[in-house]
């Protein structure tokens, strides 16, 4: 399994799945007109991942801005996939990078894991990710 | 200033020449997308400069001049409008505008290009006049005035026409930029003149639009740093966020107000694109689409604000819609911090179909009150003007 870059544009975010470092990282803004024309293709990604490679250690990066509804309910059911491999022993990490002071972002973050038991929450500063 | 109608047809001033053009001779008779005009632009107080305009399509009209403007100057623009298959042919008729928006010319001859816009519904209401105009012309031949050299302001001395007109370079043929054409059913065939096209133009998708314009004006302390008057679709949309995102990205911001302007400027468009009512006029052009006015602003140099920037807009509601705006406004205006974070918390997490005639605020409303510093302004009015038509307008404005 390679690695796959989907690029960012003016609704959607970056996303870049590396199979190699066990890792996804999502950058940008997300107000995807068609959530599941984006997330669909990422969540089968994943699956096939997991179920192929059985990761012991696997790492959400998210570096979002303006993230709407839709969005928020995408990543969110993200976060439920990678919750369940976390329930059959991996460790899974959810890096919410936001920017210093930026409050409401950073509670954005724990509503996105609030409720899922099996992953390692980790807000960071933006700078640093 | 505002829009006039068209000033009557005149013949093309004599200093005046076409620029050198590469669409064909019958081109001339059409007044359709991507062709260009000759076309004079005037400044309060300013010579007179040689300007092209062109249409494009429902974004307006644009016209290159070599000299840069700034959004807000107020200015005199006389395009020449083909009357012949010569150019000393053509009538010149007068609009005045406003520069809402400026970008670099496609031409690449370092020229800036502004342009106005408009509704479909206006540009075919203007088409119509322009058509009348050629119509006019061709059935009688008006000589030039005294001073038809140089156009100037009615309270201004006329000037020399050779010294107004200061030579330019001869310049190649200008690119035509692809714009997509104008619905047919928005461009109506060639038609008598309409006797009340004045007042059908300053009564009606234009007057709201002028309104808008005004409820949306910057403050003092602030400027605007890109605006949007008129219809909006899906595509247009997708245009403006981006045009936003780059514009806030050049703007020595800190990164948390960059994301917040930019979070009040998507939902609140969303917000006008999915609830701004259309305007129905009686007219032969039937209704108009929804006319709606978005502007971001940020302070002005010097200002004493400390605000990051704001993000108004303003769009047409019916105004039986008026009490549950007012309601949800109220309701807005009364969510304690805690209250917000957990409506905000409760609206993430409904999944369900969300009523249209809610007086509770949505997800997206408190997303804005979330990320905005101050409490939202949200203001409803009805127009106090004396048509019998006048709609109620909805104004939000977002600090952050």
């Amino acid at each position: 399994m390679k690695s796959v870059r989907l690029p960012s544009t003016a609704t959607t975010p970056e996303i870049v799945f590396d199979p190699l470092l066990h890792r996804v990282d999502i950058r940008g803004h997300c107000h995807p007109a068609r959530p599941d024309a984006l997330f669909d293709p990422l969540m089968s990604l994943l699956r096939r991942h997991f179920s192929t490679r059985q990761p012991l250690l696997f790492t959400v990066h998210l570096a979002l801005q303006y993230v709407d509804k839709a969005g928020l309910h995408a990543l969110r059911e993200l976060c439920r996939l990678v919750d369940s491999e976390g329930r059959s022993g991996r460790w899974i990490e959810v890096v919410w990078a936001t920017e210093p002071g930026d409050l409401a972002q950073q509670s954005l973050g724990e509503c996105l894991v609030d409720g899922l038991n099996h992953v390692e929450y980790l807000p960071v500063a933006a700078a640093a990710v | 200033m505002s829009n006039t109608s068209p000033a009557p047809a005149q013949a093309a001033p004599a200093a005046h020449r076409p620029m050198q053009r590469a669409q064909p001779a019958t081109a001339r008779h059409h007044a359709s997308v991507g062709v260009a005009w000759p076309a004079t632009v005037q400044v309060e107080g300013e010579p007179a400069m040689r300007a092209e305009c062109r249409y494009a399509g429902t974004e307006g009209m644009a016209f290159t001049c070599a000299r840069p403007l700034l959004v807000g100057t107020e200015l005199v623009l006389w395009v020449g409008l083909p009357g012949g298959e010569d150019a000393e042919d053509d009538v010149w008729t007068e609009f005045s505008l406003r520069v809402i928006e400026t970008m670099p010319a496609t031409s690449g001859h370092g020229m800036t290009c502004v342009y106005r816009r408009m509704p479909a519904e206006t540009m075919a209401r203007l088409l119509v006049a322009y058509q009348a105009a050629l119509a006019a012309a061709a059935a009688v031949v008006m000589p030039p005035p005294a001073d038809a050299g140089v156009p100037r302001w009615p309270s201004m001395p006329a000037q020399p026409a050779a010294a107004a007109m200061p030579a330019t370079p001869a310049m190649p043929p200008p690119a035509v930029r692809s714009a997509p054409p104008l619905p047919q059913a928005a461009v109506p065939a060639m038609a008598a003149p309409e006797p009340s096209l004045t007042t059908a133009l300053t009564t009606g998708a234009m007057a709201v639009e002028w309104h808008l314009e005004r409820l949306v004006a910057c403050g003092p302390g602030a400027q605007p740093l890109m605006q949007h008057f008129g219809a909006l679709d899906p595509a247009l949309m997708q245009r403006l966020f981006q045009k936003a995102h780059d514009r806030l990205a050049d703007i020595p911001l800190s990164p948390v107000v960059r994301r917040k302007l930019y979070a009040c400027f998507v939902e609140m468009v969303r917000n006008v694109h999915q609830h701004a009512e259309a305007l129905a006029l009686d007219s032969p052009a039937g209704a108009a689409p929804p006319l709606t006015a978005v502007s971001l602003q940020l302070p002005t140099a010097g200002a004493a604000s400390t605000a990051g920037g704001w993000v108004v807009t303003a769009n047409v509601v019916s105004a039986q819609a008026l009490p549950r705006l007012q309601a949800l406004a109220a309701a807005l205006q009364g969510l304690s911090a805690p209250a917000l974070a957990q409506a905000y918390r409760a609206a993430l997490d409904d999944t369900g179909v969300r009523p249209l005639q809610a007086t509770t605020p949505g997800f997206g409303w408190l997303t804005l009150a979330r990320e905005a510093s101050a409490p939202l302004q949200v203001q409803c009015s009805v127009d106090p003007g004396t048509q019998a038509w006048a709609p109620a307008y909805l104004v939000v404005k977002a600090q952050v």
